[in-house]
């Protein structure tokens, strides 16, 4: 009992906190009908804002007597609610300010870009040699493994899936071609271009984005030492030479795997699918695919370490922008395949 | 005269065979501001944790409102930490959420209160802390250092707690903001009544506080008015005091 009504006065009693909160709202809400002249709160042990906001919003026409004084001032602090300001939601607004951040994030991007390259080739002396060899365990070497088996398991289902088709028609020799070719073309440079987005973007991004948070990037400049050739330049270089070798790695083990499946689901003999290989598999085909290496290669550095640069100085902003450059890597890697489709067709390769 | 809202007796604390408190014993006062200090390493941190129930003691007891908290329940415990509020160091708060989400989710979650109450709740806490609304709906990393402690403070009294434990409160702050804050407990205590409990290094909020409690080598060497502090004949507060921070601050220069 929080309250009771005794002589046309209406007594407060006990502890009027947030735990009773529940209790001393329903007994004020049951309290409508009744009637009485004041309020005494002499009996009144303890108030806080949540028992302050009840008194405030169910007894404020009421005269509030003996009134101990930490009570009091409880009371005046719980009072005046103020106004939230308008939340802006201007839906037309906000697709235009959304729009014109993208356009200025794109701008600063090929700033960057330009930026970055003349960095680096200016202070390419600042280039160390155990960066780039650092750089080619953790980005080149360590996603070996799961290229491995990704490649292999897509040359294999590739294989699978096409060699009830290819039977029916008897044409089973073309799974040769089928495999070979969207492996060394397409599949491949993707596999490879989607998995180093994912893993080297991210980590350029969350390594270079605590190295600004801890200041390392400011003391690197302080020092007269571009952070472009130090940090950035090995990255990219990396990039640049080891995409492609992990792209014809890729279809070799793709073919590998499409190679066993054609032998048990076909009856292909692996001389009989070598032999098929060496008339189908061009020398163009393979140079179509591994040509996209070195574009990927920078699209996903530069993504990676732009993300990177713009971490703000504090640490929260660091998941976001992971987040950022793994999306932006897959979409630019998706997007540069489907420009490079576009060129083959018209130049005919 | 108020009882003690926290007592602390013989505590003793380990972390594998190293020894941080080798009974160590002190009595915080309801409605009083209490600051704990120590070098680095006394066993502050540890302190704190236990005193939040995070870490369990290895020896002696902890009286909270004069109960002994090993022999409660675990009920009775979640209830105890119902009544805790705490600031960490970095100002902690769910950076998904604005500052006024952060305060709502704390509330309905702690006693499942209903939104509108809530959100009042909410923009009286902001207004309490001397933020402005505007804050409401800003996220913890668009705040500066000051407003962000303010918010967190805002946050950990959302509840109003019996007590608040606020951890190396004025860190990172410049001497201005610093000293705006420690103004500002000090008005929360005195107008709420809540008691708050400061982990310092700041001998500035020293200035402020009714009772400091100084830990060194796993016990509490003085437990007093800050102003007596030059009077302790103990090597740590020897050295503390002998600083010409903390004699500028004494005299007010």
């Amino acid at each position: 009992m929080f309250l009771y009504i005794e002589n046309n006065v209406l007594y407060l009693k006990g502890y009027w906190t947030v735990e009773n909160f529940k209790d001393i709202k329903k007994q004020l809400t049951d309290l409508k009908n009744n009637s009485f002249d004041y309020v005494d709160a002499s009996q009144l042990e303890k108030l806080d804002f949540y028992g302050g906001y009840l008194i405030n919003q169910y007894l404020k026409d009421f005269d509030i007597k003996n009134i101990q004084d930490k009570n009091m001032e409880i009371l005046r602090l719980s009072k005046d609610i103020p106004n939230l300001p308008p939340k802006k939601s201007n839906i037309f607004l906000e697709l235009i300010e959304g729009f014109y951040q993208k356009l200025t994030d794109y701008v600063a991007f090929v700033s960057f870009t330009g930026e970055v390259l003349i960095n680096s080739l200016r202070r390419v002396k600042d280039l160390e040699a155990r960066n780039l060899f650092k750089e080619l365990e953790e980005t080149a070497l360590k996603s070996l493994g799961i290229i491995t088996v990704l490649s292999f398991l897509i040359g294999v289902v590739i294989a699978y899936q096409s060699s009830a088709m290819l039977a029916t028609f008897g044409a089973n020799i073309f799974i040769v071609d089928l495999v070979s070719i969207s492996l060394a073309r397409e599949l491949s440079p993707l596999i490879v271009g989607i998995i180093v987005a994912g893993r080297s973007a991210s980590s350029f991004t969350a390594e270079i984005g605590l190295m600004k948070v801890s200041e390392e990037i400011d003391f690197l400049k302080t020092l007269g030492i571009s952070p472009y050739s130090t940090i950035v330049l090995p990255k990219l270089l990396t990039l640049i030479v080891w995409l492609p070798i992990l792209i014809t790695y890729s279809t070799i083990l793709g073919i590998l795997g499409a190679m066993i499946v054609s032998d048990i689901t076909l009856g292909i003999p692996p001389n009989q699918f070598f032999q098929r290989l060496a008339e189908t598999l061009s020398f163009d085909h393979y140079l179509a695919g591994v040509v996209k290496g070195p574009v990927f290669g920078i699209a996903i550095g530069l993504i990676g370490v732009y993300e990177g640069f713009k971490v703000q100085q504090k640490a929260e902003s660091i998941g976001f922008s992971v987040t950022k450059s793994v999306v932006r890597g897959i979409f630019a890697i998706i997007l540069i395949d489907a420009i490079f489709s576009v060129i083959y067709r018209w130049l005919d390769i | 005269m108020a009882g003690y809202i926290i007592q602390v007796k013989d505590l003793v604390s380990k972390y594998g065979q190293k020894v941080v408190h080798r009974g160590l014993n002190l009595g915080i006062k309801e409605g009083e501001l209490y600051a704990i200090v120590g070098g680095s390493g006394a066993g502050k941190s540890t302190l704190l944790k236990t005193l939040l129930l995070l870490k369990k003691a290895d020896g002696g007891k902890i009286l909270f409102k004069g109960k002994d908290i090993s022999n409660l329940s675990e009920k009775e415990i979640e209830d105890i930490k119902k009544r805790i509020g705490v600031m960490f160091q970095f100002s902690t708060m769910l950076s998904s959420l604005t500052v006024g989400q952060n305060i709502i989710y704390v509330i309905k979650k702690r006693y499942s209160i209903d939104y509108k109450t809530a959100l009042d709740m909410a923009k009286l806490k902001l207004k309490l802390v001397g933020l402005s609304m505007d804050t409401f709906y800003m996220y913890p990393s668009e705040l500066s250092g000051g407003m962000k402690k303010k918010a967190a403070l805002a946050v950990a009294m959302s509840t109003d707690p019996d007590i608040l434990f606020l951890d190396e409160p004025t860190s990172g702050l410049d001497p201005i903001s610093a000293e705006e804050f420690d103004k500002l407990v000090r008005t929360l205590v005195d107008t709420t009544g809540t008691t708050i409990v400061q982990i310092t290094h700041d001998l500035g909020s020293l200035m402020f506080v009714d009772t400091v409690a100084v830990i060194s080598k796993g016990l509490v060497v003085y437990e007093g008015n800050p102003q007596d502090l030059t009077n302790v004949n103990d090597d740590w507060i020897q050295s503390l005091t002998n600083t010409t921070r903390f004699r500028r601050l004494l005299d007010g220069k």
